[in-house]
């Protein structure tokens, strides 16, 4: 890093520097916290004085945006994976690769085709949550609130059509509460049923049993100071930690 | 209204008093919490209420109706594809959204000015985009709070911000078209921002700069005076 990085801080906010100068800012900012708080006041400034010059764009621009977002998929929130997985290699193999699984994939197979949900239905229930007067539509309400999604990654016997499979949650930090729905999920097989996780820096906590049929359920204890919420198939009841690896791992920004 | 839905329903009164009633920013990041999922609704509406914002950044840096169109497009269409990086505990939508904006203006004036440059081999900028924004300003700026900001800077600082923030160009060329150091022209840049910062200060929690101040004083004197605030504590941080 050169010495004057932080002294770019400025130019930096209104794009006023070239390319080599941003990389330089930029591996500055990642080390230096309060330039980083900084940086997010002077943009704040200059929004406000950006804002002295809005123009509403011309009105054939509203419809071609509408339909090009329609059109254009969305980057999915990060996941992390490795935050979580707790190393039970012996568990995981014996979860994906289950006779008793395979076998019971075939029976389950239509019932997954019927069950399934696709993120259009989960955010249109998430939607009639919120309108409701309850405690997830509550969370769902939080300013703080943060959308987690996810796409599961379900073995093999539990496969879903494409377009379903998508696990979402939001969490508030100001509740201290999320809430998640499943129903992109296929029902758990006999004998397992799907559990949430808390996942912190050093603990994996439960959050309870989840029903892909229950819709929009608030997650069982408080947020914490978790990183992530995973949810796995486990023996039915629960279990204390995971006993197999989570089929989706939602992050929560930091 | 979108956002709090249930404003018109029946049902137990509503909490009254200005901490029932979210405010503009907390309406705009539940938007774009929905825009995140996909939700083509809430998407509209902040378009409807963004895109003012972000077309008029695209038409002061390029000045071209059809380019800042196009521009101001691309601006928008990464929002919907980006929404679930937005944190709402590192700023603003509305900053967040200028950000993008103006980062592909810029974008688009360079690529722009280098298409030129090998076209016709004369690398040299137009001296006066800023003095133009800056008379346009004074003409028909709304916001009295923020047009007082502006004409408070001094015209140095004012022409050094224009320039960089509005005319698209890096501090070195800058220097270049008004004959200065390249150290003045930060400084200026620099001065000039926090001295909006400081006149803008009741709006929402500034952070504290004393430290940008103590990096970036130098020999340069300072024409702003940064009130001691307390940091405030982000939310969401974790």
């Amino acid at each position: 890093m050169r010495p004057d990085a932080h002294t770019l801080l400025a130019a930096y906010a209104a794009d006023a520097v070239d390319s080599d100068e941003r990389r330089d800012v930029e591996a500055h900012l990642a080390s230096c916290p309060t330039c980083a708080e900084d940086l997010l006041g002077l943009r704040e400034t200059l929004a406000s004085m950006a804002e002295q010059f809005a123009e509403p764009p011309p009105s054939s621009m509203r419809s071609a945006v509408l339909a090009a977002a329609a059109a254009t998929p969305q980057v999915r929130p990060a996941t992390r994976r490795e935050v979580l997985v707790p190393s039970r290699p012996g568990n995981r193999v014996a979860a994906r690769r289950s006779p008793l699984l395979f076998a019971l994939a075939a029976g389950f197979a239509a019932l997954t085709v019927l069950g399934t949900a696709t993120a259009a239905v989960l955010w249109q229930q998430l939607q009639d949550a919120r309108d409701e007067r309850s405690g997830t539509a509550a969370i769902l309400a939080a300013a703080d609130g943060q959308v987690l999604r996810a796409t599961a990654d379900l073995p093999p016997e539990l496969a879903v059509p494409a377009g379903s499979g998508d696990v979402v949650a939001v969490a508030s930090e100001s509740s201290d509460a999320a809430v998640i729905v499943t129903s992109g999920l296929p029902d758990a097989p006999d004998g397992r049923d799907w559990q949430v996780w808390y996942l912190g820096d050093n603990e994996v906590r439960s959050a309870g049993l989840v029903d892909p049929a229950g819709g929009v359920v608030q997650l069982d204890g408080a947020l914490g100071d978790a990183s992530a919420i995973a949810v796995s198939l486990e023996p039915e009841g629960g279990s204390q930690a995971p006993t197999t690896e989570p089929v989706a791992v939602l992050a929560l920004s930091s | 209204m979108y956002v709090v839905p249930d404003d018109n329903r029946p049902g137990p009164a509503r909490p009254s008093g200005p901490a029932a009633v979210p405010s503009e920013g907390e309406e705009l990041a539940a938007l774009v919490r929905w825009v995140t999922l996909g939700d083509d609704r809430a998407f509209a509406e902040l378009y409807d209420r963004l895109s003012p914002l972000i077309f008029g950044i695209c038409r002061r840096v390029l000045r071209d109706m059809a380019e800042s169109e196009e521009v101001a497009q691309e601006a928008l269409l990464e929002i919907w594809r980006t929404a679930s990086r937005f944190d709402p505990a590192r700023g603003s939508v509305r900053s967040w959204c200028a950000t993008i904006a103006h980062a592909r203006a810029v974008d688009r004036v360079r690529s722009s000015q280098r298409r030129r440059a090998r076209e016709d081999a004369v690398g040299k900028p137009d001296p006066n985009p800023g003095d133009v924004v800056a008379e346009e300003a004074t003409a028909r700026l709304e916001g009295e709070r923020v047009r007082r900001a502006l004409l408070d800077l001094s015209p140095r600082q004012r022409q050094s911000v224009e320039l960089a923030y509005f005319g698209g160009n890096t501090h070195t060329e800058i220097a270049g078209m008004l004959d200065i150091p390249l150290g003045t022209v930060k400084t200026r840049i620099r001065d000039g921002l926090l001295r909006m910062r400081h006149l803008l200060g009741d709006d929402g929690d500034p952070p504290d700069h004393r430290h940008l101040l103590s990096h970036t004083a130098n020999n340069h004197p300072t024409q702003t005076t940064i009130h001691r605030r307390t940091r405030p504590r982000r939310g969401g941080a974790r």
